[in-house]
C-alpha cells in the first residue's frame, strides 16, 4: 500500500476551560508559545479574566500565541447538562471561526471539558485530550452520560502523571495504555544569588541570619492544604513565609493576628517566587490532591528542600521519597515531623536536594515538547479518514 | 602614459598565482576582499599604500585578473599603463562580477593545464617511484573488515596503491571498496567485484598522479564477503593492529593511465564528514509502501512530514522503500517513537539491501524502544556493486494497538574513516621514502593479545552468550561451527577483535627510513593515528547478527511457522529462540514470521537447573557468513551522538543482604564524536543507595584510559570509581581529553546499556527501571556536578 500524502497541522486550537489561574493554565499557555515557536499557529481561548494571566505566563521574548476571549469555563454552579451545553455552543462558534487543523484540549480536571469535547467529537476533529489532575474515586458522573458521544478512542490522550492517566482513563472508559504520560517540565533555575536572597529576605521579615525559614507557595485553599499551616507553625515555632492567594486568605489572616509570635508571613502573590525558593530551607507542600505540582518542581529546580504530604507528590511515583520529605501522613502532625526531620539532617537533605535538582534538570522543555509534539502527530493520525479504527481488546471486552 | 612598474614582492607573489586585481586609489568597497589588490603609488602597482622597494616592469605574460575603477575615466587611465586586454570590472557591483572574472580564470588555467597535460602525455614520462612497500607477512593478523590506513604522507603525486589479498574470492558478490582520501576530498575511489579479487597485489591505479597540496592522505577500505566466502586481504605485520600490506607509488605530472575499477563518479568528490545525515526526500517517501499497518504522515507546523504507522493488536507491519543510490554513505539511521502502545512488546528492525541482493538484507535485529518511547538504529550499509540500496523496516507488536512514529530515516557518514584517537600510537612518523618500510620483525614482537573479554573473565557469561571465538574478528566469514542464538534484546558479543592499540614496547618497529624526508607542516596536529597503523572501523563482527543468515534453512511447513531457526542457531528440533524471526526466502524479499506470544523475559543468566536455549549443532545448510555487520546503537539525542556496536552482560551480581548490587558490563565498539573505543568494560553499581561505576586495572579488564585515574588499590590491583554523591573529585582524576571522552560516553550510553542488560538478565520490568534509574542518577549527577 502506498503511501497517502502528508497531512499538515497549521493551526492548532488551545480551547482552556478553566475559570481560575493554576499549573494547569500556566503549563498550558507556556506550551502554546512554545508550539508557536514550532511554527503551529496557536489559539490559546480562554475566560477573558485568565488572558492578562495567560499573557504574562508565556516564555519572555517569544511571540505569544493568538489570545482569544471565549466563555468556556466550567461552571460548577449550574447543572452539568447545562454547563456542557454553553461549553458546546461556546466551542461551536470557536470552530467555526478558526477552523484549526487540530484542537488541544487542556483539562484541569477530568469533567471540565465535556462541552468542547462534544464539539469538537462532532466534527471528528482530530484532537489531544491533556489531563493535569483527577482525584480517585468513582469518576464524575456526567462524564459517563456523555462518553457515547465524546468518541474518546478517536482521540489522543496524554497525562502529567502516572495516577492521573490511571483515573482518567478509568473515568473515559480507555485502556490505561491509550493514555500517554509526560512529565510536566522544570523550570531552568540554580542557586545563584543564594546567599544575597537569604539576606534580603530574612532582613525583610525580621529574622536572624540563621533562623530557618520555611515558605508555602500556591492556592491558598483546602486542596493546597493552606489550612494546615497555622497549625504547622504552632508544631514547629518557626516562622512560615505564605505566597499565594485564595479563598482561605481571610482565615489566615485572622490567625496570623491572632499569633503573638507572628509566624504565620502572610506575602500575597509574588511575581517571581525565586528568591524565596534560595533562601528559604524548606518548601512546605502539604496539598490534598496534586497532579504533577509546578511547585514541587521550581523548588527542586532552585535547590530548595520540600517537605510533602504523600498526596502531594504521588505523580512522582516511586521517586517520591528520593526527592523530598514525605510526612507519614497529611495532617499538620505529621507534616512538622516531616520538616524537624529535614531541618535535623543537613546532610541528608543535601543529598535529596541534590536529586531533586537532577529531576528537574532532566525534565526540560525541549524534552516535553517532543512528547507533545509526538502526541500531536498521533492525534492527526488518529483522526484521520485514512485511519483504519484501533481494536482493543482490553476495552472490547 | 608610460606603463606601471610592479614592487618586486607583488611581482613574486604575482607569479606564484597568486589572483590579483588593480583598482585606482579612491576605489572603495575593496576593504576585506579575499583577493588581492594591487594601487598604483607613483607609477608603481603595490599592495599597500605605503610600500616601498625595488620596482620592476611588469614582464610580459604575467597580467593581474582585472582592474577595478568607479568611473570610465579612471578604468581608462589604468588601462593605459596595464597590459591590453585585462577586463574592466565595475567599483559599484564587484562581488559578482570579480566571481565570474575568477570563474573564467579558472577555465582559462584548466583549459591550459588540459593544453600542458596533452603535451606531456605525448613526451615519455618517467617511470613511477614507490613509496611504500609493505610487504604481506603470512599468517598475520586479520585486517577488519572496515579500515583506515593512514598512508603517513601526502597525497601529492600517487599514481598507483595496491593491497594484498591473501585469501581470494570465491563469490563474485564479494566486494572491496577503497577510497584514497586527502585534504577532506576523495582523490580516488575504486570498487572490485569478487571475480577480480585474485590472490596476490591488486593494483589500484589513479587516472593522473594526485595533486600537490592535498594533505596527509588515507586509505578507507571496506570489505563486505558474500556469504560464504573467506576473501581476505593481508596484513604488513604480525602484530594485531598492524597496517596493510601496501604498495603506493608516485609518479611525474605526465603520467596518465585508464585505470581499471576505477569509480569515475566518486572521484574528487568531497569526503563527507563524519556524522553527517541525510534524511530520505519526499520523493523516497512518496514511493514507499506499508503492508500489515495503516500509514499516515503528519507535520505540525513548519517540522517535515513523520510516518506514523498504526499497529493493531498482534500486528506485522513492513515499510518498504524504494532503491537509492547511497553515495558515500555507509549507515542508515532510524529514528522511531513509540507513540502508543506496549514499549515492550513492539519491535522494529532495520533492513538494507543492495538492489542486487533484496533476499540478503543486512539488519539490525529486532529492536525495542527505551523507557521513554524513543529507538534509534544505526545499520551499516551493505555494499551493492551498483551502490544502490534499498531500506525496509520490520515491526511487530505483540501487545495492543501502537503506534509508532518514524521519526527519522536518513543515510549518514558514520564511523567509517573516524581517526581513531590512539593515545598509545607514537607521534606520527616521517612518511616513508622509496625505501621499503621494514617488515615487522617477527621476533621482536609480542604475541597479538586479543583485547577483549578473555573467556576466564570473573563474571560467568550470560546463558545466551556463548563463550567468543578465540580468534581475531574476521571481515565477515562466520566461523561455522560457532553456535549462536538470536537473542535480540542482548545481542550475542561478537569475537573478540583484536586490540588495535600498537604495542607499546619501544622494540616494536616502526615505519621508518633512513631517507625519510621531514613531513612539510610539522606544526600543524596531524592525525592522531600513526602512519602505518591501521585505524580500525568499529569491526564488522560478522557471525553477531541474531536475525537473519543469507541462507536460511527451508521454512517449516505447515501452520503458523512462527519460531524459525537460524543458521548457526539452534536445530528445529530444539526448543524455539525467544522471538520470531525474519527469514530471508529465495524469491521474495523477507517474511516476517508470527509471533506467537507476548515477548517473554529474556533468559535468565545460567542457574542450575535452568536449561538455557544453547543450540546444539550448527545448522547444516548455512555453511557461514551471516550478515557481516552488527549495527550501532545509539545512545541519545543526535544521530552524531555516542553510540556502541554491542554489549555484552558479564554479570548481574546481588548480594546476599540485597545492600550490593552490580551489572558488569562488556561494551564493544564505543563511539562518541571525541573517540573510538574498542573495549570498554565497567560494572554499574548500587551501593545502598550508592550508585556508581566501577572501573579496574587488572586481567580481564581492557586497557582503556590513556592514564590511570586515581590511585585506590583493593586486594584486586587497582580501582577508580565514580559515585553520584560526589562525582566531582573522582571526575577531576580524569587526566587526559580523551578519557573525559571515555568517562562521558559510557555515561550518556548508560541507561541504554542498562535497559539491555536488564533485559539480558532477565529482570523484571520494575528492576529494569530501577537499573535504567540509576544510570540516569549517575549521569544527572554528573551533569550537576559542573563537570565539562
Amino acid at each position: 500500500m502506498a503511501l497517502t500524502p502528508p497531512r499538515h497541522v497549521r493551526r492548532l486550537l488551545v480551547p482552556l476551560p478553566s475559570t481560575r489561574f493554576g499549573g494547569t493554565e500556566r503549563h498550558t499557555a507556556e506550551l502554546a508559545a512554545r508550539l508557536g515557536q514550532h511554527g503551529v499557529a496557536v489559539t490559546l481561548a480562554a475566560e477573558p479574566a485568565l488572558l492578562p494571566l495567560l499573557a504574562a505566563a508565556m516564555p519572555p521574548g517569544q511571540p505569544a500565541p493568538r489570545l482569544l476571549p471565549a466563555r468556556l469555563g466550567w461552571d460548577d454552579a449550574v447543572p452539568p447538562a447545562v454547563a456542557i451545553a454553553r461549553q458546546r455552543a461556546g466551542t461551536e462558534a470557536l470552530l467555526v471561526a478558526e477552523s484549526p487543523d487540530l484542537v488541544l484540549l487542556p483539562l484541569p480536571w477530568p469533567d471540565a471539558g465535556l462541552g468542547v469535547m462534544r464539539a469538537v467529537a462532532g466534527r471528528g476533529l482530530p484532537r489531544l485530550v491533556a489531563l493535569h489532575l483527577a482525584a480517585e474515586g468513582p469518576p464524575p458522573p456526567a462524564i459517563a452520560t456523555e462518553l457515547p458521544a465524546l468518541d474518546a478512542e478517536g482521540a489522543a490522550w496524554a497525562a502529567v502523571s502516572a495516577p492521573v492517566a490511571r483515573r482518567a482513563a478509568a473515568a473515559f472508559g480507555l485502556a490505561p495504555s491509550r493514555i500517554t504520560v509526560i512529565d510536566n517540565p522544570a523550570p531552568r533555575a540554580g542557586t545563584e544569588g543564594r546567599d544575597a536572597a537569604r539576606a534580603a529576605l530574612r532582613t525583610r521579615l525580621g529574622l536572624r541570619d540563621d533562623q530557618p525559614l520555611l515558605i508555602f507557595v500556591g492556592r491558598l485553599e483546602e486542596a493546597k492544604g493552606a489550612d494546615l499551616l497555622p497549625a504547622l507553625t504552632d508544631r514547629l515555632n518557626l516562622p512560615i513565609a505564605v505566597l499565594g492567594d485564595g479563598l482561605l486568605l481571610g482565615h489566615l489572616e485572622a490567625e496570623a493576628r491572632g499569633d503573638p509570635r507572628g509566624l504565620l508571613r502572610l506575602m500575597g502573590q509574588v511575581a517571581d517566587p525565586g528568591p524565596w525558593y534560595r533562601a528559604a530551607d524548606a518548601l512546605i507542600l502539604p496539598s490534598r490532591l496534586e497532579g504533577a505540582p509546578l511547585v514541587f518542581l521550581e523548588a527542586a529546580a532552585h535547590h530548595c528542600p520540600v517537605v510533602a504530604s504523600p498526596a502531594a507528590l504521588e505523580g512522582l511515583g516511586p521517586d517520591a521519597p528520593r526527592l523530598a520529605r514525605l510526612a507519614a501522613a497529611g495532617d499538620a502532625a505529621a507534616l512538622a515531623d516531616a520538616a524537624r526531620a529535614l531541618l535535623a539532617d543537613p546532610a541528608g537533605t543535601a543529598a535529596m536536594v541534590a536529586r531533586a535538582a537532577a529531576e528537574a534538570a532532566r525534565r526540560s522543555w525541549p524534552r516535553a515538547l517532543g512528547a507533545w509534539l509526538g502526541q500531536l502527530r498521533l492525534a492527526a493520525a488518529l483522526a484521520s479518514p485514512h485511519h483504519a479504527p484501533l481494536a482493543f481488546p482490553e476495552t472490547a471486552a | 602614459m608610460t606603463a606601471f612598474l610592479i614592487g618586486a614582492a607583488e611581482l613574486a607573489a604575482l607569479a606564484a598565482g597568486t589572483p590579483m586585481i588593480v583598482a585606482t586609489p579612491g576605489t572603495e568597497g575593496l576593504a576585506g576582499l579575499p583577493i588581492t589588490v594591487l594601487r598604483p603609488v607613483e607609477g608603481v602597482l603595490r599592495q599597500g599604500d605605503s610600500a616601498t622597494g625595488p620596482a620592476v616592469p611588469l614582464p610580459q605574460g604575467l597580467r593581474p585578473l582585472a582592474l577595478v575603477a568607479p568611473d570610465a575615466a579612471g578604468a581608462a587611465a589604468l588601462a593605459a599603463g596595464l597590459p591590453h586586454g585585462v577586463p574592466t570590472l565595475p567599483a559599484n557591483g564587484l562581488l559578482p562580477a570579480l566571481v565570474a572574472r575568477l570563474v573564467a580564470a579558472l577555465a582559462e588555467a584548466e583549459a591550459q593545464r588540459g593544453a600542458l597535460h596533452r603535451r606531456i602525455a605525448a613526451q615519455p614520462v618517467a617511470a613511477p617511484r614507490r613509496v611504500i612497500d609493505l610487504p604481506p607477512v603470512p599468517n598475520g593478523p586479520v585486517p577488519p573488515a572496515r579500515a583506515m590506513q593512514p598512508l603517513g604522507r601526502d597525497a601529492a603525486g600517487i599514481s598507483s596503491l595496491a593491497l594484498h589479498v591473501a585469501t581470494p574470492a570465491k563469490e563474485a558478490a564479494s566486494l572491496l571498496r577503497v577510497r584514497l582520501v586527502a585534504g577532506g576530498r576523495i582523490l580516488g575511489g575504486w570498487s572490485i567485484a569478487g571475480r577480480d579479487l585474485a590472490a596476490g597485489w591488486l593494483a589500484l591505479d589513479l587516472p593522473e598522479p594526485a595533486p600537490a597540496g592535498t594533505g596527509e592522505a588515507h586509505l578507507e577500505i571496506a570489505l563486505d564477503a558474500a556469504a560464504g566466502d573467506g576473501v581476505r586481504i593481508s596484513s604488513g605485520g604480525p602484530d594485531a593492529g598492524a597496517p596493510l600490506a601496501l604498495r603506493v607509488e608516485t609518479a611525474e605530472p605526465g603520467h596518465l593511465r585508464a585505470p581499471r575499477h576505477f569509480d569515475w563518479a566518486a572521484r574528487d568528490l568531497p569526503a563527507l564528514a563524519p556524522g553527517l545525515v541525510l534524511p530520505l526526500p519526499e520523493g523516497a517517501w512518496a514511493a514507499a509502501s506499508v503492508q500489515g499497518a495503516t500509514a499516515e504522515r503528519v507535520a505540525v507546523g513548519n517540522e517535515a512530514p513523520r510516518l506514523l504507522l498504526a499497529l493493531p493488536a498482534g500486528a506485522e507491519a513492513r515499510l518498504s522503500l524504494p532503491p537509492m543510490p547511497a553515495g558515500l554513505a555507509d549507515l542508515a539511521l532510524l529514528e522511531a517513537a513509540l507513540r502508543l502502545g506496549d514499549r515492550a512488546q513492539v519491535e522494529v528492525a532495520l533492513l538494507a539491501a543492495g538492489v542486487e541482493a533484496p533476499d540478503h538484507p543486512r539488519h539490525s535485529g529486532w529492536r525495542r524502544v527505551d523507557a521513554e518511547g524513543g529507538l534509534r538504529v544505526a545499520l551499516p550499509l551493505p555494499a551493492a556493486p551498483s551502490g544502490s540500496i534499498a531500506l525496509r523496516l520490520a515491526i511487530r507488536n505483540a501487545g495492543p494497538a501502537a503506534s509508532l512514529e518514524i521519526g527519522r530515516l536518513a543515510l549518514a557518514t558514520g564511523a567509517a574513516g573516524v581517526p581513531r584517537r590512539d593515545p598509545a600510537a607514537p607521534a606520527p612518523q616521517p612518511p616513508a621514502a622509496p625505501a621499503a618500510m621494514p617488515p615487522a620483525a617477527p621476533a621482536a614482537m609480542p604475541p597479538a593479545a586479543p583485547a577483549a573479554m578473555p573467556p576466564a573473565a570473573p563474571a560467568a557469561p550470560t546463558a545466551t552468550v556463548p563463550a567468543a571465538p578465540t580468534q581475531a574478528a574476521a571481515p565477515a566469514p562466520a566461523p561455522a561451527g560457532t553456535p549462536r542464538v538470536a537473542l535480540p534484546a542482548a545481542p550475542v558479543s561478537p569475537p573478540p577483535a583484536p586490540e588495535a592499540k600498537p604495542t607499546p614496547a619501544p622494540e616494536a618497529p616502526r615505519p621508518s627510513a633512513p631517507e625519510a624526508k621531514p613531513t612539510p607542516t610539522p606544526e600543524a596536529p596531524r592525525p592522531a593515528t600513526a602512519p602505518i597503523r591501521i585505524a580500525t572501523i568499529p569491526p564488522a563482527p560478522a557471525p553477531a547478527s541474531p536475525l537473519l543468515a543469507p541462507t536460511a534453512p527451508p521454512l517449516p511447513s505447515g501452520p503458523a511457522p512462527s519460531r524459525v531457526m537460524l543458521p548457526g542457531s539452534a536445530a528445529p528440533a530444539t526448543p524455539p529462540p525467544p522471538f520470531g524471526m525474519l527469514v530471508p526466502a529465495r524469491g521474495s524479499a523477507f517474511r516476517v514470521a508470527a509471533p506467537q506470544a507476548p515477548l517473554p523475559a529474556a533468559p535468565a543468566p545460567a542457574a542450575p537447573g535452568i536449561a538455557a536455549p544453547v543450540p546444539v549443532a550448527p545448522p547444516v545448510a548455512a555453511p557461514t557468513a551471516a550478515p557481516p555487520s552488527a549495527p550501532l546503537a545509539f545512545a541519545q539525542d543526535t544521530p552524531t551522538a555516542t553510540a556502541y556496536r554491542d554489549l555484552k552482560l558479564n554479570q548481574h551480581l546481588v548480594n546476599k543482604e540485597g545492600t550490593y548490587q552490580h551489572l558488569d558490563l562488556a561494551i564493544t565498539g564505543l563511539v562518541a564524536p571525541a573517540g573510538l573505543w574498542r573495549q570498554v568494560r565497567t560494572k554499574l553499581f548500587d551501593r545502598r543507595g550508592t550508585v556508581g561505576l566501577e572501573f579496574r586495572s587488572m586481567k580481564g579488564w581492557p586497557q582503556m584510559f590513556d592514564r590511570w585515574p586515581g590511585t585506590q588499590v583493593d586486594n584486586f590491583g587497582p580501582l577508580w570509581r565514580l559515585e553520584h554523591p560526589a562525582p566531582f573529585d573522582a571526575l577531576a582524576m580524569l587526566a587526559t581529553p580523551h578519557d573525559r571522552a571515555l568517562i562521558a560516553a559510557v555515561l550518556e550510553v548508560l541507561p541504554g546499556l542498562a535497559t539491555r542488560a536488564a533485559g539480558t538478565a532477565g529482570l523484571t520490568a520494575e528492576q529494569e527501571e530501577a537499573w535504567v534509574g540509576r544510570a540516569r542518577k549517575l549521569a544527572a549527577a554528573v551533569t550537576e556536578s559542573g563537570w565539562r
